[in-house]
């Protein structure tokens, strides 16, 4: 007796045929063109954030955090035992030489301590997220679909600009929160909006500013290793260099304009009124300076990825 | 749609090199192969159809775009697969397929329903969610094939997509391409430097060489201009033998041979519906005016997509270079 196929199914259940050609019409397009940037941006945190050694850097970062809000906690309940006591602004005031005091020098230092883990976070997260779009062709995907150049920049910029406002601006403004809601009444938040002025525009400049020349250093480079070595270069070699010049072997001030580090830091004081000793009467030589590394990386990271065409 | 791909007067220049000439050139939908050995210009055709490269003169257009002034649309109903490995490191199959679509301005949710529709498509039910860079050869073709599908393109681009494959896995690709046509109705370019591949999938080719292209049209029109073809030897004066034979109104193509030595292979295509007896006759004349002429073979030249290619780049080609010292006054 031979059996059929047919005979193997329960009569009239209404079995589904799978038939594999038969597919339904693909979406029409209902983002718009200009946000075609999002997905390149998602893909390149997402492929950051799975990683293991970014929650270590993470984990870094919260501790330097945790250790700054404990210490507002601390001043706030050291400030509310001694209020009104005979001696208690005497030790008020001497620990608020020690600890987080919400002037702006405060919040700077804070987003300039971070500013070491984003450094290093980035050395090794370059790779994962530009360089190996050159090494493994990836370009050559993005750019046969309806993406233009300026997209996938503000892709990738965008996800190094929020792995490092993770680390700088977003809890430099929950501290200024914290510290804010603290005191007696709201009129820090009202007296202090040269510091939150200070606070979103260093952040800012931080994260698009050392996001950018990730950007152009890993284009170039490609590798974690490579980048690793240039990234020491850029922030640990050059300082050193431009320090030992500039105090040693009386070099001038100028020197100083190598220093990337500097130059954040100069920036930092004038967005939160802080005096600075260098270039007080030549304000132009750091902005340009800054620029300058900042228009090299873009264009080496333009130049790279010029290169590239659809068929190799 | 009317017309897959029109250039006209399109010229790229890098330099003083010419990379790519056309003076006008119509494509009709349907599976179009792009034959050229390296250099041969078909990267900057498809980099210039796609828009990504600017051309030194002319214009190109696509699916009825511009392919330079609307580059946007035209890569919005293109997919394109790339000869090699182009993968976002760290993704699985389907994220990278969806990934596709969402660059094709899908929505994630709407991008992700259609990765598994195409990756059903292809075969590729299992593999979805291994990730990508580890999958065998077969895999990752049919993941590029996906990733040029997500989009239902009206034209699908091709290049090179059985590299790599085993022969039953190349054979697989040919059937799926063939397929995609006949039930899904896409146009395909395919550019390809394996002849039997084209042959099997084609109906049109576009032959190109040094930057030019040297002939196009269906494939069927190219190998009927040599029906009623011999391919013939042979011996004693080729003079007198040609003499004969164009005066009977063949049409004689001589093959390559050893440098200096005459032509002594040549291929025969008699006019209208005669047959090999015109040969034999002219030979019978021949050998009366000189004896040593003889046909000395005879076989049935089966016109192919291969000898096709080789007589449009032959006849190309330019002269060889003259010996040194030879004094060309």
């Amino acid at each position: 007796m031979e059996i059929d196929e047919v005979d193997l199914l329960p009569p009239k259940m209404g079995a589904t045929v799978v038939d594999r050609w038969s597919i339904s019409s693909a979406p029409e397009e209902s983002r718009s063109p200009a946000l075609s940037w999002w997905p390149v941006a998602r893909v390149g945190l997402g492929l950051v954030t799975k990683r293991r050694i970014f929650k270590v850097f993470v984990g870094l970062g919260l501790i330097n955090f945790l250790f700054f809000s404990a210490m507002i906690y601390f001043l706030a309940g050291l400030a509310a035992q001694l209020k009104g006591q005979r001696f208690g602004e005497g030790p008020l005031a001497f620990a608020r030489n020690f600890i987080f005091t919400g002037t702006g020098e405060s919040f700077r230092d804070f987003i300039t301590s971070q500013n070491t883990v984003v450094m290093l976070l980035l050395a090794i997260s370059g790779a994962v997220l530009v360089g190996n779009d050159f090494r493994f062709r990836s370009l050559t995907f993005y750019f046969s679909k309806p993406l233009e150049r300026w997209q996938y920049f503000l892709g990738k910029l965008v996800a190094t600009s929020l792995l490092v406002s993770l680390l700088t601006l977003l809890p430099c403004l929950a501290l200024f929160i914290e510290y804010g809601l603290f005191g007696d009444t709201f009129d820090y938040f009202i007296e202090s909006r040269r510091i939150l002025f200070g606070i979103l525009a260093y952040g800012l400049l931080v994260s698009v500013g050392m996001s950018t020349l990730l950007l152009g250093v890993a284009a170039l480079l490609q590798r974690t290793i490579s980048i690793v070595m240039v990234w020491g270069l850029i922030f640990i070699f050059l300082p050193i260099v431009t320090e030992v010049i500039h105090e040693n072997a009386g070099g001038s001030d100028y020197w100083k304009l190598f220093d990337f580090w500097y130059l954040l830091q100069w920036c930092s004081n004038a967005f939160f009124g802080i005096e600075s000793s260098l270039f007080s009467t030549s304000p132009w030589l750091p902005v340009a300076a800054l620029a300058a590394w900042l228009g090299a990386a873009l264009w080496a990271f333009w130049h790279k990825t010029r290169a590239v065409e659809v068929v190799s | 749609m009317s017309e897959l791909i029109r250039l006209e007067k399109l010229k790229r220049l890098y330099g003083a090199h010419l990379a790519f000439e056309a003076d006008e050139v119509v494509l009709q939908p349907g599976v179009v192969g792009l034959l050229g050995p390296n250099g041969a210009g078909k990267s900057t055709l498809l980099n210039m159809l796609m828009g990504l490269l600017a051309p030194s003169a002319g214009r190109a257009w696509m699916l009825g775009f511009d392919a330079a002034r609307e580059s946007r649309k035209v890569r919005s109903r293109v997919g394109y697969m790339p000869e090699n490995d182009s993968f976002v490191a760290g993704l699985s199959v389907l994220q990278f397929v969806s990934l596709a679509g969402e660059l094709c301005g899908q929505k994630a949710v709407d991008a992700r329903r259609r990765a598994h529709e195409v990756l059903s498509l292809l075969g590729l039910e299992e593999a979805r969610y291994r990730l990508i860079e580890e999958q065998p050869t077969g895999i990752r073709q049919r993941a590029k094939l996906a990733q040029a599908l997500i989009n239902d393109p009206d034209l699908v681009i091709l290049d090179e997509p059985t590299n790599g494959l085993d022969p039953a896995g190349r054979s697989a690709m040919l059937e799926l391409i063939s397929r995609l046509h006949r039930e899904q109705g896409k146009s395909i370019l395919l550019s390809s430097h394996l002849l039997g591949d084209v042959e099997r999938v084609c109906d049109s080719v576009v032959i190109l060489d040094r930057g030019r292209v040297l002939a196009h049209g269906e494939v069927s029109e190219l190998t009927s201009s040599r029906v009623n073809s011999y391919r013939i030897q042979v011996t004693g004066s080729v003079e007198t033998c040609e003499a004969v034979l164009t005066d009977r109104g063949v049409e004689l193509e001589a093959l390559p041979a050893r440098p200096g030595a005459p032509p002594r292979d040549f291929i025969a295509t008699l006019p209208g519906e005669a047959d090999t007896r015109l040969l034999f006759e002219a030979f019978a004349a021949a050998g009366e005016a000189e004896p040593a002429c003889l046909l000395s073979g005879l076989q049935p030249h089966e016109e192919n997509l291969e000898t096709i290619f080789e007589r449009v780049v032959a006849s190309a080609s330019p002269p060889p270079p003259p010996p040194p010292g030879e004094n060309h006054g």
